[in-house]
């Protein structure tokens, strides 16, 4: 009978396509909203785990967080390099971790920091060494696989966070690749991590040098054009408490008594999610619709498909078919379809994401991986097939309870 | 009170008494019936009566308002649906004038599906070897709409002898072909139920076929019991 079912469907090829088409669209849309919101969720989650705080300059705190968490957004300015002393000193806070940006190569962040940030991201090396001297970076897996660059190779990083900005080079202090990470699944992946006095450096910053990363530099090659002279300031400091008491006390402290923010990952991470939802929902809300008609049309092709082979149905009960095989073979029809429709959908979902993460670099920069399963995509499938069950499911049974003696009467 | 003799081979074919009627409108009246192992009989008569009737009732499709049908000793008449869905598929094969084969399956694959289907498994080889003697060997892979009338109507054959029934039922198989298809399925039929041993039932309007068959019902001057 299943070849039967399959013969069918192939008799009738191309409304049998377009209704695969339209049930595939549906669990498509619905594929890629779902990985959508679980990868941003689960990376949202993930990449603020071990940072309690971010500490920067006034302005918007989900601003703050997406760029600093996340890497995703613009700095909303500098703060003087003394704050990290003073966090430091602070006993509500176990760690206080430097982010210094400005500048990108292909894309790719440069942050200076220091060994603190590979703490919080539980980033360990690849391969290679962590940053030791003046210029020296580690690379984030992701940033090492799609640039290609190896241990030892040296590259000019440009101003500006992102490949569009196109900023000037600092031809004149090259990066040396020390080290590479191994991938994590956090923001580090695509960053590439030097130490704060490598920024200052490239940016003509005079600074007291630090003792372990003490270098004798020149700057008279420095773009002093572009900066001119610059206290040494960060962009940011990423803070972990040292005990649960902090986070009452310590962000009021922060946004009352100083001129700087705080902001809460956790907090800020929530507010965005909330933001996207009503989209998530629309969007969700949409697709369902497409699947509903999916469904129907499902139903019209087999409601009449069943109506134009009334005759192949009697013969089949002439020749001993039940009314249970007869059942079954156009309830068939509609669950093979509506599986058909669920895998080209899920297939469809991953090559869509996937052209959209090379074609939009805010997607891969937003860590959207195009070809992970998901076990809910698995219930998605199933509600597909449920729904082609559902949709067969009425023409089926109107079929086996047709009387067969005018039935043959009216085809013999 | 005296029970009837248990026969041992029991015919493929016995009515007792049966009546039906549509309504008020009867059509059947106390038929007696009875067609033995490789016996040919022709049901004759003009539309409306009773013919198509006659063969739902032997077939289990319709129930009689009175008596009793056995397939080759079974009960059709009586019994649920299951039942008499058991019994048609155990016993009967039936070819229709135009109702020959299901159209999405290729010919061989209708003779597969009518052997699964009857719950009696062949082997390709066997397929083809009938398609053969029926002179149609070469169009095994076709679909029905790519045959001619006459090859479809063989087609039809073969897929009702490929389950070996005990009864080959035949309504009007000749009414849609020309003279000399006509004359060429009928021998078909009969040479076919005789090589298999068939008991062969033939209904047609069609006068032409009456000197081919060993036993021919007038339904137009129905006696009241007809043996062979």
């Amino acid at each position: 009978m299943i070849r039967l079912v399959f013969a069918y469907l192939n008799e009738r090829r191309l409304t049998t396509a377009l209704n695969v088409l339209l049930l595939a669209i549906a669990v498509a849309m619905l594929v890629m909203l779902l990985q959508f919101a679980r990868q941003s969720e689960a990376r949202f989650l993930d990449g603020a785990e071990g940072i309690d705080l971010v500490v920067g300059a006034k302005g918007s705190p989900l601003q703050l967080v997406m760029s600093s968490v996340y890497h995703l957004d613009q700095p909303t300015g500098n703060i003087p390099q003394d704050a990290l002393n003073d966090l430091r000193g602070n006993p509500m806070v176990a760690s206080a971790t430097p982010l210094a940006l400005g500048d990108q190569f292909r894309g790719f962040r440069i942050v200076g920091s220091d060994y603190g940030l590979f703490s919080i991201y539980r980033a360990e090396l690849a391969a290679g060494r962590r940053f030791d001297a003046p210029l020296e970076v580690v690379l984030g897996a992701g940033v090492a696989r799609e640039t290609g660059a190896t241990l030892g190779q040296r590259f000019v990083g440009s101003h500006g966070l992102s490949a569009e900005e196109g900023g000037q080079g600092h031809e004149a202090t090259p990066f040396t690749v020390t080290g590479i990470l191994a991938p994590t699944g956090k923001p580090i992946d695509r960053l590439i991590v030097t130490s704060i006095e490598s920024v200052w450096d490239v940016h003509g910053i005079s600074h007291e040098d630090d003792a372990r990363l003490s270098v004798e530099h020149e700057h008279s090659d420095h773009d002093e054009d572009l900066h001119g002279e610059h206290e040494p300031e960060i962009t940011s400091i990423l803070v972990s408490y040292r005990n649960p008491a902090a986070a009452v006390r310590l962000p009021p402290a922060v946004n009352r008594n100083t001129a700087m923010q705080a902001a809460s990952p956790a907090r800020e991470s929530v507010r965005l999610l909330q933001l996207f939802e009503p989209a998530i929902e629309a969007v969700g809300f949409f697709a369902a619709l497409l699947a509903a008609t999916a469904a129907l049309a499902i139903f019209i092709a087999l409601w009449n498909a069943i109506r134009a082979r009334e005759g192949d149905l009697a013969l089949l009960r002439v020749m001993g078919a039940s009314r249970a095989q007869i059942f079954m073979t156009v309830l068939l029809e509609g669950t093979v379809t509506a599986l058909l429709a669920g895998g080209l959908g899920v297939v469809l979902a991953h090559g869509a994401l996937s052209l959209a993460t090379r074609s939009f670099a805010s997607l891969s920069e937003a860590g959207i991986e195009a070809w992970r399963l998901g076990l809910d995509e698995a219930i998605i499938v199933i509600v597909a097939l449920f729904l082609g069950a559902v949709a067969a499911a009425i023409p089926a049974f109107t079929v086996t309870r047709k009387k067969l003696a005018p039935t043959l009467s009216r085809n013999r | 009170m005296v029970e009837s003799p248990v026969r041992k081979n029991p015919p493929p074919l016995e009515l007792n008494d049966v009546t039906f009627s549509y309504g008020n409108r009867p059509v059947l009246d106390c038929l007696d019936l009875v067609a033995e192992n490789g016996e040919h009989q022709l049901l004759i008569g003009p539309s409306g009566s009773g013919k198509s009737t006659l063969i739902n009732l032997i077939c289990g499709f319709l129930t009689p308002d009175r008596g009793t049908i056995r397939i080759a000793g079974e009960p059709i008449s009586e019994g649920s649906e299951t039942e008499r869905d058991a019994i048609r598929r155990a016993h009967i094969s039936v070819v229709f004038q135009s109702l020959r084969l299901v159209s999405a399956l290729s010919i061989a694959d209708n003779l597969a599906l009518a052997a699964r289907l009857a719950r009696k498994p062949v082997a390709r080889a066997d397929i083809h070897a009938l398609l053969d003697e029926l002179d149609i060997g070469s169009l095994g892979a076709m679909k029905p709409s790519e045959l001619s009338q006459g090859e479809a109507q063989r087609a039809a054959i073969a897929r009702a002898l490929i389950v070996r029934p005990n009864l080959l039922i035949a309504d009007e198989p000749t009414s849609a072909l020309d003279d000399k298809n006509a004359e060429i399925v009928a021998s078909l039929l009969l040479d076919q139920a005789d090589r298999h041993g068939t008991t062969l039932l033939l209904a047609t309007h069609d006068a032409r076929l009456r000197s081919a068959f060993d036993t021919v019902v007038d339904l137009n001057s129905l006696p009241r019991t007809v043996t062979a």
